[in-house]
């Protein structure tokens, strides 16, 4: 051991350029202190508890507070702009890193108010059916007798149906707050027995399943998805079912699908592709935890489960207010004028960054919609603050809307990583197989010859040229360098040799 | 608008902020490394936003796209590093008299719990004062010392407020320490902690000189080489693994590698399997502290 130090000693090679992740783009992190207060402490318990990424818990906690937000709350971003607030989170991460345990944590809440509802209102829905079919029975019976009635008596008959019309009893429908499973059309008419407010809340990615129409011969309905997140009003009349009329629909999403789906079903999916509906989510594609947790969890503390428990309630209880006419309508937030200078700065910054060649020029219909979606995020974290009083009797202050502008914009980067995926960038998904080739294969160097022979089955590696771009990425960086080498003695040019940086196959 | 671009860089770069005050000043940040340090800097003016990680040695600016600098705006900015250079000295040098008489009158060191927990009976040059172990920085060439690194209790380590930190070390094997150094040195090892210093020196009986941080091991090197222009330098360099998993690169090692590409010198990195990659090993003193556990 004495000379292990000495006899270790090298010269490094050449100077290699700066790695650069080819794996998952360097992404920038959700700071942990994004939510406040009781939705803040139990994001942090989360994500120690469960050692999992801190965007998968801060989503699913965002997205079961704008479940409860939307309800009720409306933001006026500017004196003629109001959002709801509902939000449309994606997740994506790889299977195992417990996707299913947070959101069952995060939405046992909803879950649990959603029972308390069933319990109270299935004995008075099942009285208010029998007695509107023992209503109908009449009315159907008079209905009868008035046919073969004659005139003065028909009259009399029909003044006593149209009285017990009137009087047939409502059946209450069992509030809901959220589904994970449900077709387009149903969706609307659980909507309308909601307040038109409800959640898609699902660690997997049915959703999309069913937009590419798994249930409908592909051919689903995504107009009910695109007008629900902007809360414009859906007038479906079918004749096979009851019409529909939402005048302010207001779906909130929280996903947390596998990445493959991204690949997958999205990628090839032109319908999904084109709607534009891709361009309402917020995008987190974290560092899974996988491999690096110390399996040493503890519980979540009751005390802070309790509070998030009493927070995300006290949302939900949040009540409407009346307009002039006496109608319940949604309340709305009020920016505070420096939070409101913030949200504009924010917009014009986002307006630079669609002009041509800028960061978000490919992508203008997620980035025009950016910073409304941090007015709506503002708007939740502002609910969770004062979930214990009246949310609409205080302005969003400006340190609220700067926590969700932050939040924003570290979407930014996840976003542009998940549409370079689903826009399928063939030749960086092909560079990240070929690394993945030279490191299970443990190739310190390697021709591109011997790289083609072994990967030519390969669809995407069929040409050399489809070798020589991968690697030109892998170049770029930093990952392997080509050394060009001399003809042999026939005059055969030979196969350029490829390194790979020595820092990384030190173990091999 | 440049605010907005100015902290979507900032955030980009992996500074965990959520407001960029543009008053051309430093300010100290946690980072998505190491979110409850502050190891993230940056200084924002109106039209320039340079930042860096002292962690990983890393430095950017970033001016916003398209965007041109006019000469008045580069005479403001040239002016305002001036004056924040000037005012840095001013305090790095009220800083090393400090550092020197809190040395001196700092007492010597019985035991600690951070030296017992890196193994290490005997630190040479270092003093404690108020629980507080005192690790001496030293300048090279003037063999003065300029700051203090003080490890607390809890394995805590800070520099002393507004020191110069770069291109100053703390040697081990050099006895006498203050101000007389040998004339001539044949080889000399670098790396990054002290207690990896000492347990480099135990291995070899070589000079070793702690840099203290890997973003510092070039300076140092360069301190070396102007001291010592025929000294043999070898890096014996941090394995970060478990950051080079989580960012996709490993600073130990890269800026190792980096100073001994620039000076023509060696780099040794320690032998780890991987479980003891994983168990969170990084360093020679790990090694050795290893070896030394395998070996009873």
């Amino acid at each position: 051991m004495i000379n292990v130090v000495e006899n270790l000693a090298f010269k490094p090679s050449d100077n290699w350029p700066s790695l650069i992740s080819i794996d998952n783009e360097e992404l920038p992190e959700v700071p942990l202190d994004t939510l406040p207060s009781w939705a803040g402490e139990f994001a942090v318990a989360l994500t120690d508890s469960m050692e999992i990424p801190r965007e998968l818990a801060i989503n699913n906690i965002l997205a079961c507070c704008s479940t409860a937000a939307a309800r009720t709350f409306r933001v006026r971003i500017n004196q003629h702009h109001i959002e709801p607030t509902n939000l449309w989170l994606l997740t994506a991460l790889e299977s195992g890193a417990r996707k299913s345990g947070a959101l069952k944590a995060a939405k046992k809440p909803l879950a649990e108010w959603q029972r308390a509802q069933e319990e109270e209102i299935i004995p008075l829905r099942d009285k208010a059916r029998l007695d509107h079919e023992f209503q109908n029975a009449v009315i159907k019976k008079l209905t009868n007798k008035a046919g073969s009635a004659d005139r003065e008596q028909r009259e009399k008959l029909k003044a006593e149906i149209d009285s017990l019309v009137k009087e047939l009893p409502l059946i209450p429908t069992i509030p809901r707050l959220y589904t994970d499973d449900c077709t387009p059309e149903h969706l609307g008419t659980l909507m309308q027995e909601n307040n038109e407010a409800l959640a898609w809340l699902s660690s997997e990615g049915n959703l999309f399943d069913i937009l590419a129409g798994q249930y409908s011969s592909g051919n689903a309905n995504i107009d009910i998805f695109l007008k629900s997140h902007a809360g414009e009003d859906v007038n479906v009349d079918r004749g096979s079912r009851e019409p529909v009329r939402l005048y302010e629909p207001k779906l909130t999403i929280g996903l947390c699908p596998q990445p493959d789906l991204l690949t997958g079903t999205i990628a090839k999916n032109r319908k999904i592709l084109n709607s534009g509906l891709l361009f309402r989510f917020l995008y987190f594609w974290p560092q899974s935890t996988l491999g690096s947790r110390t399996r040493h969890t503890r519980p979540v503390a009751q005390k802070i489960t309790d509070n998030y428990h009493a927070g995300l309630i006290a949302i939900i209880n949040q009540t409407l207010t009346v307009n002039d006419n006496g109608e319940p309508v949604l309340r709305i937030l009020e920016l505070s004028p420096e939070a409101k200078k913030s949200l504009h700065k924010f917009a014009l910054a986002t307006e630079q960054l669609m002009q041509p060649d800028a960061l978000l020029s490919q992508f203008k219909g997620w980035a025009s919609k950016a910073s409304d979606a941090a007015g709506r995020v503002g708007a939740v974290l502002h609910c969770i603050e004062f979930a214990h009083s009246n949310p609409s009797e205080h302005a969003i202050r400006d340190e609220t809307m700067l926590k969700a502008i932050c939040f924003v914009t570290v979407s930014v980067k996840h976003t542009l990583s998940a549409f370079r995926v689903m826009g399928g960038d063939q030749e960086t998904n092909a560079a990240v197989s070929l690394w993945d080739w030279i490191r299970r294969n443990k190739q310190k160097q390697f021709t591109v010859r011997e790289a083609q022979q072994s990967l030519k089955r390969r669809i995407i590696f069929s040409r050399v040229k489809d070798i020589i771009s991968a690697l030109e990425i892998l170049t770029e960086r930093g990952y392997v360098k080509t050394i060009e080498q001399d003809a042999n003695q026939s005059g055969k040019p030979r196969s350029s040799l490829i390194l790979v940086r020595p820092s990384l196959c030190v173990d091999w | 608008m440049n605010y907005q671009d100015q902290l979507n860089a900032a955030l980009n770069f992996g500074l965990l902020v959520h407001d960029i005050k543009q008053d051309e000043q430093l300010h100290r940040v946690a980072t998505r490394l190491k979110p409850k340090g502050k190891n993230g800097w940056y200084v924002a003016y109106d039209t320039l936003l340079i930042m860096g990680d002292w962690q990983t040695g890393i430095t950017e600016s970033f001016k916003p796209n398209g965007h041109q600098q006019t000469t008045q705006d580069k005479q403001h900015i040239n002016q305002s590093r001036e004056r924040n250079r000037l005012e840095v000295e001013a305090l790095q040098r009220q800083t090393a008299i400090y550092a020197s008489q809190t040395y001196q009158n700092a007492s010597q060191i019985v035991v600690h719990p951070y030296l017992t927990s890196k193994g290490l009976d005997n630190a040479e040059g270092l003093k404690i004062i108020k629980d507080q172990l005192l690790v001496p920085l030293f300048d090279l060439v003037t063999g003065n010392i300029e700051n203090l690194q003080r490890i607390y209790l809890n394995g805590e380590k800070r520099f002393l407020k507004n020191g110069r930190v770069k291109g100053l070390c703390c040697p081990c094997g050099l006895l006498n320490m203050q101000a007389e150094w040998p004339e001539q040195l044949t080889r000399v090892f670098i790396c990054e902690g002290y207690a990896t210093a000492a347990s480099v020196y135990q291995m070899t009986q070589q000079p070793v000189l702690a840099a203290m941080n890997a973003g510092n091991l070039l300076a140092v090197g360069k301190a070396v080489k102007a001291k010592w222009p025929n000294a043999e330098i070898v890096f014996a360099g941090d394995d970060d693994y478990s950051t080079e998993q989580k960012r996709g690169i490993n600073p130990g090692k890269s800026k190792a590698s980096e100073a001994a590409h620039e000076l023509d010198a060696q780099v040794s990195f320690p032998p780890f399997k991987l479980e003891h990659k994983l168990a969170g090993l990084t360093d020679w003193n790990d090694y050795w502290l290893d070896s030394n556990r395998s070996a009873a």
